[in-house]
């Protein structure tokens, strides 16, 4: 059995003066006082990567930094899906018996600790350096052109992906900590200025400095309610758009699957959901082939309420990367910290899901998290 | 053609003027190199030039570019072709086009070497 004991983000937006590692230690002692837990008791630790601070052993560095002896350790890097397949690699570890309890911590300072294009130019790794690259592409314009088959292939509106990040924008206006809170219009963000047609400002996220942590163990919490994994899955079905066979089919229905199988479970137990949204079309693209959202129809469910804190199934009720904010690994994994807030203050015991992609909808991970009865 | 030499398996990434397809043993076909199949590691049976000529997938219009060589030429588009011998390729114009119009390629130079640039054909069928 795998606890999630406690998950903890900063906030995310501007912090002056942080640099990765003092980010990285302030949601990982907040994590550990959440859970009432001293350092010591840490004996796993999982960490991702910081563009800010490119490091061989940023795993080692950090548990230097913050007083860890860990005996396991691992550092990963999937991109956007890293935060998630943290986790994941920490309830292998426990289950395996490498580790009883894990700290998984990532964090960097990507708004004011990056060289002018130093973000842009980092994410651009993602694209090929032979057949992609070489044309002038950038990260947005991919998501751009999934985003032009999409409007075409499912005959949905430009509006319809507005609908998504005005629903963030709501999300994070009731969330303490979150970078962008003043709310938005379909309008606002039909007006904003284009990136990469149809993908405009606001259908993007921002880049934010922040940091997240979570804390999973073999040992049940003490106190307060106690959420628990009960499945994960992985799919891996290309790096680069260029090579990626089918726009609708991209490995998230597998990662998802695999996961359910795990817990034992199907979509309809799921009643709270943790999506990556580093662009609107991220998170349509991810609601619909998941089947959380008819083909075409995410936005305008969105519209309609049902992805509301209150609706039928709240979706990212901190407000995603796209409003809550967008610092690298820990920007997915706040995802799971809302959702698994969200589980401990649940009327009912449904099922949470949290999906991440990295890349260009080329790394997938799943987690379902169960409320212990 | 069944590419039996280093000049036959040269593409526009380094100085061959056109795309060339590969094709595995379980059908799937590619672009992007002549390594082992995207799809399912198989080798290439075969590897052949394309026409140039395919179908708009996804096409957008860039407003901001990964750098200064780039910069100048804002905005400009991106396209995802699917190729009529089956593969799929991005390339650039200096126009944006819809999903689903008839494109052909050629290669020239816009920044530092040749890439694919697709321009509209009404013919290209």
């Amino acid at each position: 059995m795998t606890w999630l004991l406690a998950s903890a983000t900063t906030a995310y937006g501007r912090h002056e003066g942080k640099s990765a590692l003092a980010l990285m230690a302030e949601a990982a002692q907040a994590a550990l006082d959440a859970a009432g837990l001293e350092a010591g008791a840490i004996d796993g630790l999982v960490c991702g990567y910081a563009t800010t601070l490119p490091h061989l052993m940023l795993g080692n560095v950090f548990a230097e930094h913050f007083g860890l002896r860990p005996q396991w350790l691992q550092s990963l890097q999937l991109g956007g899906a890293t935060g998630v397949a943290m986790a994941i690699a920490a309830m292998a570890a426990i289950q395996s018996g490498m580790a009883r309890t894990v700290l998984v911590v990532a964090g960097e300072n990507r708004l004011t600790g990056s060289q002018p294009g130093g973000a842009t130019k980092a994410l651009s790794q993602v694209l090929d350096a032979d057949y992609e690259q070489p044309l002038g592409a950038i990260i947005p314009a991919q998501y751009a052109l999934l985003a032009s088959w999409y409007l075409a292939e499912r005959k949905a509106r430009e509006e319809d992906l507005a609908a998504l990040a005005v629903l963030m924008r709501r999300h994070a206006s009731q969330t303490t900590g979150a970078h962008h809170q003043k709310p938005l219009t379909e309008a606002d963000v039909m007006a904003s200025r284009p990136i990469a047609t149809p993908l405009k400002l606001l259908d993007c996220c921002p880049v934010s400095d922040g940091a997240a942590a979570f804390i999973l163990s073999a040992d049940a919490p003490q106190k307060g309610a106690q959420v628990r994994i009960i499945g994960a899955g992985q799919a891996h079905q290309h790096q680069h758009l260029c090579r990626m066979p089918d726009f609708a089919a991209t490995g998230a229905v597998a990662a998802m699957t695999r996961a359910m199988a795990q817990a034992r479970c199907g979509k309809e137990d799921v009643g709270f959901l943790g999506i990556y949204d580093s662009f609107s079309i991220t998170l349509a693209l991810l609601l619909e082939e998941l089947g959380f959202a008819g083909l075409g129809k995410a936005g305008q469910e969105a519209a309609a309420g049902r992805f509301d804190r209150d609706g039928d199934l709240p979706l990212n009720p901190h407000g995603g990367l796209l409003s809550y904010g967008h610092c690298g690994v820990a920007g997915g994994m706040a995802h799971l910290a809302a959702v698994h807030h969200a589980l401990r203050h649940a009327d009912n015991d449904r099922l949470g899901y949290v999906h991440a992609d990295g890349g260009v909808m080329s790394a997938h991970a799943a987690l379902i998290l169960e409320r212990a009865a | 053609m069944n590419a039996t030499d280093a000049d036959a398996l040269r593409d526009w990434t380094v100085g061959a003027d056109r795309f060339l397809v590969h094709r595995c043993a379980h059908g799937h076909v590619w672009a992007s190199g002549a390594g082992p199949c995207p799809q399912c590691a198989a080798g290439a049976v075969t590897s052949f030039p394309s026409a140039g000529r395919g179908t708009v997938i996804a096409c957008t219009l860039l407003h901001h570019a990964p750098d200064g060589d780039w910069s100048p030429l804002l905005p400009y588009a991106l396209l995802c072709v699917r190729l009529d011998e089956g593969a799929q390729v991005l390339g650039h114009s200096p126009i944006t086009h819809r999903v689903g119009s008839r494109v052909k390629a050629r290669f020239a130079k816009v920044t530092h070497r040749p890439i694919p640039i697709f321009e509209q054909k009404a013919d290209a069928a």
